[in-house]
């Protein structure tokens, strides 16, 4: 049993001495999914909900680096419903998604900080047409969205500027913040910067970038000043995986260490 | 539906059929035996030597859609079909019966065989004893004459087909003791063409990758090496079939093989899995269902395929496709249509037993259900290496132990977009 292997069962051991309905199974290839009936009770302020749905973990390769995949396999949940092309969860902004789950880097941790809100969710919109925590725009307009609050900054400029310096790989600590606030970038969205870097890898801050800006600049509010030739390149380059990768959601993008 | 479950399903599938195949060794035993046969009637003393005796397999032997005996007591059989080069102002259904019956039992004499070959309906049946588990069923046949094959010619059946038209005998017919123009009549060997026909694309690609991998021309691999998901899916329904009317209270109305083969390949449309397979022909097959209550008319698209058709007097059809003579549903409006409905019953039975059956969360819960359907055993062999289990940790806990989960500062869920 490699180490990967005992950390998984591990894992799984933990997961199901809460929720009995999962099983753990390893078919060819070194894959292994989690899968059965999630039941759980589940409360969000005074709301409470219980129900139980079909589900499957598929543990990424490089797990517990980066979190699993979760599907709903009972057909309940409408591909509609915030779910990739490959019918898996769309459980929040891909950044999020990782930054919840290394805080609790564990089955457990995923299944009751992501899954079951998801869940929730879904059986919420169910009962009363909304989403109890609300919920992003589709596509680039929804990362943009996210980046914005995550920056808490007011203009999507600025989120695209923090990002570019991401996706170009271009921290330099000692430059003018482009918030706008005098400060340099190290006093002032450095720190954040940096914790960013640390979970999204040098393709997905690109990705992320990419669509960002091809969201602004179909909208057409973006200034010349942020097309520089760089971002062009980058716009080409992304664009093409944009769209391989699209068909098979986000999580195709895995960092490889 | 995830992905590698039903590929995995479908590697479970592939198994099964495998399972299901004669062993090599008795594939081998029997082509023996088969060949045997025909060197004794083209031997210098034999009475039929001078009618070019032609002797070839038929039936699921020849379609690569034989499945095992249930159980290791039961026989497989095997149909031949016995041609003398005589017409029918020659001999008559009698005649040629027992010129061919003559030497059959001449050949069980002469293999000291303990039990002399039965005088069947159409065929005479050779039992070996010696626990090589055949029936040899030889089938006395004639080529038969252009009248015929004029006549399923004006029925629009290809003229690649009628050539291999035979007449054969039928104790029970009018004519069978008198020289007549009237014989039954039969195609095995065009209903494997037509047969093969129907699985083209898929075999010659399996044929290709199969010659391959062995690094060999594609002339040098024996047909039966290469199974296409058509002949997977039968040998499967079949199983299906012969399991979930044991014993029951219609097991005598089980829809014969010749109506299961003919339909699923009639419906198959080159789909490059078992289950893909499976599923499409067997969705097709309950369409019908609808034929049952008399006052239903199937729409145009359905009746265009005619696959299933009901006549005015009731009387259902499912033709022969190289002989639109033969109804392969002759008998099932007998008895308040009883065959036509375990027919529909049982397409019931494999849409939930084989198809639904994916709903379940994992392969050990498919691989148990097919197992109460296909036997323990054999589902064992076919899931092997399929999963690895680790149970839940305690099974013990009441409903309410899971702990609540408290949501706090969830994230709003997002999707990528751009569909």
């Amino acid at each position: 049993m490699d180490d990967r292997h005992a950390t998984i069962q591990k894992h799984f051991t933990e997961l199901a001495e809460q929720y009995h309905g999962l099983a753990l199974t390893g078919g060819d290839y070194n894959t292994w999914i989690v899968r059965g009936l999630l039941e759980f009770p589940a409360t969000y302020e005074d709301i409470s909900i219980r129900d139980k749905f079909q589900i499957e973990l598929s543990i990424t390769e490089d797990y517990p680096d980066t979190p699993p995949i979760a599907k709903e396999t009972g057909g309940r949940i409408p591909k509609e419903f915030h779910t990739n092309p490959d019918g898996s969860f769309c459980l929040g902004a891909p950044l999020e998604v990782r930054m919840k789950f290394a805080k609790k880097p564990s089955l457990l941790g995923f299944v009751n900080e992501q899954v079951i809100p998801f869940l929730f969710s879904f059986c919420y919109f169910q009962q009363h047409g909304r989403m109890p925590f609300g919920e992003l725009p589709h596509g680039g307009k929804g990362i943009l969205e996210y980046y914005t609050q995550l920056f808490n900054v007011t203009s999507d400029i600025v989120t695209i500027e923090l990002l570019k310096i991401l996706a170009e790989n271009n921290y330099k600590g000692h430059h003018d913040c482009p918030c706008g606030n005098g400060k340099r970038i190290r006093n002032c969205h450095g720190e954040l910067l940096r914790q960013i870097i640390s979970y999204q890898s040098q393709t997905e801050l690109p990705y992320d970038y990419v669509q960002c800006l091809t969201y602004l600049q179909k909208s057409g509010q973006i200034p010349k000043s942020l097309l520089s030739k760089n971002s062009m390149n980058l716009i080409t380059k992304y664009s093409q995986g944009l769209n391989k990768n699209e068909k098979r959601g986000v999580n195709a993008i895995r960092i490889k260490k | 539906m995830a992905n590698d479950i039903v590929s995995q399903y479908n590697k479970l599938l592939e198994n099964l059929s495998n399972e299901l195949d004669i062993s090599e060794s008795h594939f081998k035993q029997a082509e023996e035996r088969y060949k045997a046969i025909g060197r004794w009637l083209l031997r210098e003393d034999s009475t039929v030597t001078e009618y070019d005796p032609d002797i070839y397999p038929q039936g699921s032997f020849l379609l690569g859609t034989l499945i095992k005996p249930v159980t290791d007591a039961e026989k497989y059989d095997i149909d031949l079909v016995c041609v003398l080069n005589l017409t029918k102002d020659q001999v008559s259904q009698k005649q040629l019966k027992e010129m061919v019956g003559e030497e059959i039992k001449d050949y069980a004499k002469a293999n000291s065989m303990k039990s002399m070959p039965e005088n069947k309906r159409r065929c005479w049946t050779l039992n070996y004893a010696d626990g090589a588990q055949f029936h040899m069923d030889t089938l006395p046949a004639i080529p038969d004459g252009d009248s015929f094959k004029n006549f399923l010619e004006s029925k629009g059946v290809s003229a690649n087909w009628t050539e291999l038209a035979i007449a054969i005998t039928d104790k029970t017919h009018p004519n069978y003791d008198r020289i007549a123009d009237e014989w039954p009549c039969s195609n095995p060997k065009g209903y494997a063409e037509w047969f093969k026909e129907r699985m083209k694309t898929q075999f010659d690609a399996q044929l290709k990758s199969f010659a391959e991998s062995i690094r060999a021309g594609i002339e040098d691999v024996p047909e039966y090496k290469v199974k296409t998901p058509l002949q997977r899916a039968i040998q499967i329904l079949k199983r299906h079939r012969d399991m979930r009317f044991l014993g029951h209270d219609s097991e005598g109305d089980k829809p014969i093989s010749m109506i299961i083969t003919t339909l699923s390949a009639k419906l198959y449309q080159n789909e490059g899995d078992v289950y893909s397979a499976l599923k499409n022909i067997v969705e097709q097959m309950d369409t019908y269902a609808a034929l049952l209550s008399p006052s239903v008319s199937l729409n145009e698209n359905l009746r265009s395929q005619h696959l299933i058709e009901r006549k005015p007097d009731g009387i259902w059809y499912i033709p022969n496709p190289v002989n639109p003579e033969e109804n392969f549903a002759d008998r099932w409006h007998e008895n308040n249509n009883r065959k036509a409905r375990a027919f529909f019953q049982w397409v019931t039975w494999v849409r939930s037993d084989l198809i639904e059956v994916l709903r379940q969360a994992d392969m050990k819960q498919i691989s148990e259900s097919l197992g109460h359907h296909f036997g323990e055993s054999i589902t064992k062999k076919a899931s092997a290496g399929l999963y690895i289990v680790s149970a839940p940790a305690i099974l013990t806990h009441a409903k309410d132990d899971i702990p609540n989960v408290e949501i706090r500062n969830p994230s709003k869920p997002w999707s990528i977009g751009g569909r």
